[in-house]
């Protein structure tokens, strides 16, 4: 009996993880982190990885669509964390089309991804060295919204100058 | 008794002192009495010397090897952290060897930097031409966002009443809830 309800809640806890599949998460190299892959993305071409962040923008072309991301630590769900933590940014190139009123800034992405080399782009006023990912498997995060109330009582204690 | 009460004041003030954001080593460095103020009218006089200012960005600049922070400056309270936002003795520049993502380092967040003097740069600002003090960053902290949305003690709901937390009022002015 006991054995059985330990059954039905692995089944309800498996269940109801979002993010990464963990089949997808063996593909990941255990001894492969960001901090290494963005000092020298082409030594690790064609390893896995495993990513995450917050978008930045999404660009379409023919055929393909490159999604620009700001890395951040994962916590144990491999969720992005809410920080300011980063050790760069990275590319994810789409087959095909994802579309940019999906993939928008500021929502949070994960990806399971194979190292396909570096790409060297302007930013602001100067060139950086993108690592730039094939997604294997990905997991888009819902903005969170849900489960506070919905009234905020705003305390300007932050200041934001425009 | 009274040598406890001692004891543990000085504790608080080891406490408040080690919470310092920026390493003992770079804390040593700094010549606290150059405010900004002290120094604003002729960096050129203090060149070398290393400062604690913090205050509010105001523009984030990428070359290729070096970030460039437009900063408003605040006054700096006992965590080393800028206060009254509003009130400003005027703005600085930091010259940071390496790059600082701007999406991170961004309009409105607040910084604490230890810093060489390094000079004046005048750039026009609105109209005006401006003297910013130089600095060299030695080390930079970046604060966290306060942002009421992450804590949940904030949240506003008629049953806590206008104060927002049971525990009353102040606390929710304090910047680190965590530390409940």
């Amino acid at each position: 009996m006991r054995l059985f309800i330990l059954i039905i809640l692995a089944v309800f806890l498996a269940a109801c993880t979002q993010g990464i599949p963990q089949e997808s998460l063996k593909m990941a190299d255990p001894n492969l982190t960001f901090q290494m892959l963005i000092k020298n993305p082409e030594q690790y071409r064609g390893k896995n990885i495993l990513a995450g962040g917050q978008i930045l923008g999404t660009s379409t072309r023919e055929g393909e669509t490159w999604i620009e991301v700001l890395q951040k630590p994962l916590d144990w769900e491999t969720k992005p964390k809410d920080t300011d933590e980063s050790f760069g940014r990275f590319l994810i190139r789409f087959e095909g089309f994802a579309d940019p009123a999906i993939y928008t800034p500021g929502k949070l992405i994960t990806v399971l991804g194979e190292v396909l080399g570096k790409k060297v782009q302007p930013l602001r006023n100067m060139d950086y060295a993108y690592p730039v990912l094939t997604p294997r498997d990905h997991y888009l995060w819902r903005p969170e919204t849900g489960g506070g109330p919905i009234f905020h009582f705003g305390i300007g204690v932050g200041t934001v100058i425009h | 008794m009274k040598e406890t009460r001692i004891h543990l004041f000085l504790l608080a003030v080891a406490f408040i002192l080690s919470c310092a954001p920026l390493s003992k080593e770079v804390m040593q460095q700094v010549d606290e009495t150059l405010t900004y103020q002290a120094v604003q009218k002729n960096p050129q006089g203090f060149l070398g010397k290393t400062v604690l200012w913090g205050g509010v960005i105001v523009k984030t600049t990428n070359r290729q090897d070096v970030t460039i922070l437009e900063v408003r400056q605040s006054e700096l309270d006992v965590e080393k952290r800028p206060k009254n936002l509003d009130s400003s003795a005027g703005r600085f520049i930091v010259h940071h060897a390496g790059f600082l993502d701007p999406v991170i380092y961004k309009e409105g967040r607040e910084i604490t930097v230890a810093g060489e003097i390094a000079g004046k740069q005048a750039l026009p600002l609105e109209g005006i031409q401006y003297t910013y003090p130089v600095i060299l960053a030695k080390e930079i902290h970046l604060w966290e966002r306060i942002d009421p949305l992450r804590y949940p003690y904030w949240d506003y709901s008629p049953f806590w009443g206008p104060y927002g937390y049971p525990y009353g009022y102040p606390y929710w002015r304090h910047r680190y809830p965590y530390w409940w």
